[in-house]
């Protein structure tokens, strides 16, 4: 950001530029990387969805079996994109919020790099024939380890720099990239140990991995989309958060409710029977924590009487995200009573709901802290709004027609499951159509990250605009900038709180 | 809220479901005790083991094609689906004239006997697998082949007895035909094989028959 529309203390101005210098290159990395994976991952998923309808798409060879693309596709989503994207937020942020340069960035970087070679490794793994076959563990059993200690030396350092960090307060941002620093690993290693390691009952480690896919989005995924959404909203319209007691109130019923979530997959599988209730609760209950959060930062976002909400590309992607979760609480909501799950459980509206978490709420959150990012650390602006507005639609639509088509094809297929007298064919032919509107909707996704990639890779080369305007949606110049004066949030929220 | 009551409020949120729903639940399913047959319900007296009528060596293929995304082995309770009623998914129903006892049961923890990992499913694209052998054996006898030579040739092509069928063809197990199955196949087809259950069972481990 330019000097020109900095009004804040000089010194501030330097503290920032020095932190944004220290990380740009771990940043750019993980955001990067975190895209191309993004790409490889929706091109796995247009290639599965197609040979869910037309199987003879790619011919039968073993790679391109349905269930390994479909796999590969799942965890290279997962741990390719969703997780990078999530790392490059959680070292940027914290260092921000705590005032701190990175003194460990090459570290990061290397580490980094281990984590990639990793997924590389776990997705040829997964083609080729080596995958455990569980959802979202899927890569060979070699890979989790390397991964495990990979984090650890990537988000050690940020809550290291919140111990050390000067003054008091704690941000509500700072909260959650706590919770998801901390969640993280306790959720990966014990899931794992519980599932490859120990001697358990082969059930109890179905049920282990599917409360693993809901910690992963519930207590990992979500608060760094949070603490993005909490930073970003204050800081571009440069008014402090709607409410401080609502943040806290919808910060802690998301880590209460969210650890018992994940076991209503397996309702009527014979483990103890309290689980999928509690499971199909917790999940109902993220209503919640979805809705405080949500009206928090929308009222933040929209009694803001500047053109910032309209204007900037962040706060744009910030309330795509904050809709794609609260239409995830209420659609758990609807999908997991005890009327409902018997048709949902085993249909399609499985994988919509994932898609919907991962790239409706969380995805659209790390979109809008990318754009805000990338220019600081690179010290550029982003080249083309059209390439924004266009990635923002794309995806806006692509993710919402794979949902919808899920959730629907899931639902008529599930009604369908359940008429024990009609014939099973009917099941697979009711969602067939569904699938085919699916495979669809990856194309534009697989449009609209094309786009943000190449616009991302060429902010990496550093060939963005040198401009003193930052790139908004809206046409003409601007006198101030709607993202704000930088910092001068921190001093407002600290004041209000 | 100051560092000290925010770590202990995070500690106690993560740490009482993990205890609750997943470290003593694990625990104890770890050390199942046996189920026995008794004499007042069952007619004799015993403990029940199951045996599985095949190989489980084929779990890791099924396993890495991912055939747990589209297919389920796990029979429902009556409150939680309708599993027990579709056709020859929860066992044989009664049939006097052959002499046959009702044979249909919902899964019990002892089905995963030998398992390393309980595939249960993701969906339904395909059918539950876990009495498919029945329906094999069935298929099978139409054509005058055996089970085990059905599945074989269900997985070189799926389109062969079902047109619509969207099951991604395996014939990368096999050499070139159905006849010349690798020994990858032959695996996956005894581990199908294997999820046929409807033997005997203690009534404690069946109380909602249908």
């Amino acid at each position: 950001m330019s000097a020109t529309v900095q009004n804040s203390d000089p010194k501030d101005a330097k503290l920032r530029a020095d932190i944004d210098r220290s990380l740009r290159h771990p940043v750019m990395f993980f955001f990067t990387s975190g895209a191309l994976w993004l790409l490889v991952a929706v091109l796995l998923g247009f290639a599965s969805s197609f040979k869910s309808h037309s199987p003879d798409f790619l011919g039968d060879a073993a790679w391109a079996t349905t269930g390994r693309l479909s796999l590969a596709h799942q965890n290279i989503l997962i741990y390719g994109w969703a997780c990078q994207a999530a790392f490059g937020a959680i070292i940027w942020l914290m260092a921000r919020l705590c005032r701190k340069e990175s003194k460990n960035s090459i570290l990061i970087l290397v580490a980094g790099h281990v984590w990639n070679l990793a997924i590389t490794f776990g997705l040829f793994g997964i083609l080729l024939g080596g995958s455990t076959g569980v959802t979202w563990m899927a890569f060979p059993t070699a890979v989790w380890p390397v991964l495990l200690i990979s984090y650890i030396l990537i988000a050690i350092w940020s809550a290291i720099q919140f111990q050390v960090r000067e003054g008091g307060h704690i941000f509500v941002s700072q909260w959650y990239l706590l919770a998801a620093i901390i969640a993280f690993p306790w959720v990966f290693f014990s899931s794992h140990v519980f599932v490859f390691v120990l001697d358990g009952h082969p059930l109890m480690k179905a049920a282990v991995s599917e409360w693993y896919r809901a910690g992963l989005v519930f207590l990992f995924l979500a608060p760094v989309a949070i603490s993005a959404a909490y930073y970003l909203a204050p800081k571009v319209t440069g008014r402090p958060v709607h409410s401080y007691h609502l943040a806290m109130f919808g910060f802690w019923s998301l880590m209460a409710i969210a650890p018992w979530a994940g076991f209503q997959k397996l309702a009527g599988a014979p483990i103890p029977r309290f689980l999928p209730y509690i499971g199909a609760a917790a999940t109902i209950l993220f209503l919640i924590p979805a809705l405080a959060v949500a009206v928090n930062i929308l009222r933040t976002i929209l009694q803001d009487e500047t053109s910032a909400s309209r204007n900037s590309p962040s706060l744009r992607f910030t309330m795509g995200g904050m809709a794609g979760m609260l239409i995830l609480g209420v659609l758990g909501l609807f999908l997991n009573t005890s009327g409902t799950l018997a048709m949902t459980q085993f249909s399609l509206t499985g994988y919509g709901m994932d898609i919907l978490a991962i790239y409706g709420f969380f995805s659209m959150c790390a979109f809008g802290l990318i754009y805000f990012v990338v220019p600081r650390v690179t010290r550029r602006e982003w080249l083309s709004k059209r390439f924004i507005t266009s990635h923002f639609f794309l995806s806006l639509y692509g993710v919402a027609a794979v949902v919808l088509f899920s959730i629907m094809g899931g639902l008529f297929q599930g009604q369908a499951q359940n008429d024990s007298n009609a014939p099973w064919a009917d099941a697979a032919s009711f969602g067939r159509a569904y699938a085919v509107g699916t495979t669809l909707a990856w194309l534009f996704i697989a449009f609209a990250n094309t786009i943000f990639l190449s616009h991302l890779l060429l902010m990496w080369a550093r060939l963005g605009r040198r401009s003193t305007h930052p790139t908004l949606l809206d046409s003409g110049h601007h006198a101030s900038s709607p993202h704000g004066p930088e910092g001068d949030i921190d001093e407002l929220q600290a004041a209000k709180a | 809220m100051n560092f000290k009551t925010f770590l202990l409020g995070l500690t106690a949120a993560f740490g009482l479901p993990w205890v609750l729903a997943v470290a003593i639940p694990y625990t104890q399913m770890a050390h199942l005790e046996p189920a026995r047959f008794v004499e007042a319900a069952d007619g004799f007296d015993g403990v029940y083991e199951f045996t599985r009528s095949g190989r489980t060596d084929g779990a890791s293929i099924y396993a890495s094609n991912g055939c747990a995304l589209c297919h389920t082995q796990v029979i429902r309770p009556s409150y939680a689906g309708t599993d027990m009623y579709r056709k020859d998914w929860a066992g044989v129903p009664a049939n006097a004239a052959e002499g046959i006892a009702d044979s249909r049961r919902e899964t019990n923890p002892y089905d995963f006997e030998g398992e390393k990992f309980a595939y249960v499913g993701q969906t339904r694209v395909g059918p539950d697998l876990s009495n498919v052998a029945i329906r094999a054996a069935r298929r099978g006898a139409e054509k005058g082949i055996g089970a085990e030579q059905w599945f074989l040739e269900h997985l070189y092509n799926p389109r062969d007895y079902d047109y619509n069928s969207v099951c991604p063809s395996v014939s990368f197990l096999f050499d070139g035909s159905a006849a010349k199955p690798k020994s990858d196949a032959k695996a996956l087809a005894a581990y199908l094989m294997s999820m046929r259950k409807d033997n005997v069972i203690p009534s404690s481990l069946n109380p909602r028959k249908p």
